[in-house]
């Protein structure tokens, strides 16, 4: 690596590169838009203000989600089950604004899969919402996590059998 | 023989070698038990994708805006790499300066009895007001957070800073001018 810092790539460059996904990870893990834009920003500084920069871009984008999943857990560990209770309000506050029935139950229906995902323990919150929201292969998400593509491939299988298992019981069947 | 379900749940997201693909997908033209597990595995990833959150480039932008960066998209990063470098014995002055600061800040509070510091106000009171609270000295950062997870309203948070003008002059600009910018990691 060039000692004077010199990368080839531009700030902009990664920023435009992982930001979109950066913000879907953070925001389905905090579940409020105006607390994911904070974080992803507090992602990007520190970013920004790493002493030593990263190689490629791939790598500044995992280590950039890296740092948000963590940042977020720990805002949602902070916050508690507020946030949750943040999206519902925003739910029922573009309900009223909703002339079609339909986006209605589309709405609902999303919330009732983002609850589920929510309420999985962490490590398979973690997978699933980096391959399904941040659409990351096992490669990349192995990365970012640390663990083994094996570990992903079994924390993957491993969630679907528990989402399985609160899509179809109690109020809502969405299968 | 049938496979496992993690094998299963990785050949779903394209995850296995071409040739497990194919010795998979000829298994489950013969076993429906594999196959509802296939599909379902199809449906679960697609729904929990439908799920997901639509981002605007309105929001990536302003966002891009906050971090203050990039007055041109395509030039390179040139202030990227400038780096705050401080020589230790400059550190130790501004150490010093800062101590300097907190001090006359707490000077200020006792003799103003609490008025002219740090502290935080209640925007939705009248001010002064006898009702609960109005102005709530604080010393640190910390402390105006712990306040925002207690109470939810709106506040006015005022940072009290010395009057002198030898703070501005000795303080940010030589700050500023202590800084390398050449130096990068
Ligand atoms: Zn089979």
């Amino acid at each position: 690596m060039d000692i004077e810092g010199n990368v080839p790539y531009t700030f902009r460059e990664v920023y435009d590169d992982v930001f979109p996904v950066l913000l879907k990870v953070v925001f389905h893990i905090v579940r409020d838009m105006g607390a994911a834009e904070d974080l992803c920003q507090e992602a990007f500084l520190r970013y920004y203000n790493k002493r030593i920069p990263l190689p490629s871009v791939s790598e500044s984008r995992y280590w950039l989600i890296r740092v948000a999943k963590n940042l977020s857990f720990n805002y949602r560990k902070r916050k508690g089950r507020e946030s949750v209770a943040v999206d519902r309000i925003k739910l029922e506050s573009k309900s009223v604004q909703s002339d079609s029935q339909e986006d209605l139950i589309r709405e609902e229906d999303k919330i009732v899969i983002r609850d589920a995902v929510d309420s999985l323990p962490v490590k398979y919150r973690s997978v699933l919402v980096l391959k399904e929201y941040g659409e990351l292969n096992y490669k990349e998400i192995a990365k970012i996590l640390h663990i083994s593509e094996n570990n992903v491939k079994i924390r993957v299988h491993r969630a679907r059998v528990l989402l399985e298992k609160k899509l179809s019981i109690g109020d809502f069947h969405v299968f | 023989m049938c496979f496992n379900e993690q094998i299963l749940s990785a050949f779903v997201d394209g995850e296995l070698s071409e040739e497990q693909g194919e010795s998979i997908e000829s298994h489950l033209l013969g076993c429906g038990a594999c196959r509802s597990r296939v599909e379902f595995y199809g449906i679960l990833t697609e729904k929990v994708k439908f799920s997901g959150v639509d981002t605007s480039t309105f929001i990536q932008e302003s966002i891009w805006t906050r971090l203050g960066h990039a007055t041109s998209t395509s030039s390179r990063l040139g202030f990227w790499h400038r780096r705050f470098f401080l020589a230790p014995s400059v550190m130790v002055s501004l150490s010093f300066m800062f101590i300097a600061v907190i001090g006359i800040g707490f000077f200020l509070l006792f003799q103003d009895n609490g008025s002219n510091a740090f502290y935080v106000s209640n925007a939705d009171e009248p001010f002064p007001s006898e009702n609960f609270p109005v102005n709530i000295p604080v010393d640190s950062i910390e402390q105006i957070l712990a306040y925002f997870d207690i109470y939810d309203e709106p506040m006015e948070v005022v940072i009290q800073l010395p009057d002198s003008s030898s703070f501005t002059i000795q303080g940010e600009p030589l700050f500023l001018l202590k800084a390398n910018y050449t130096v990068g990691y």
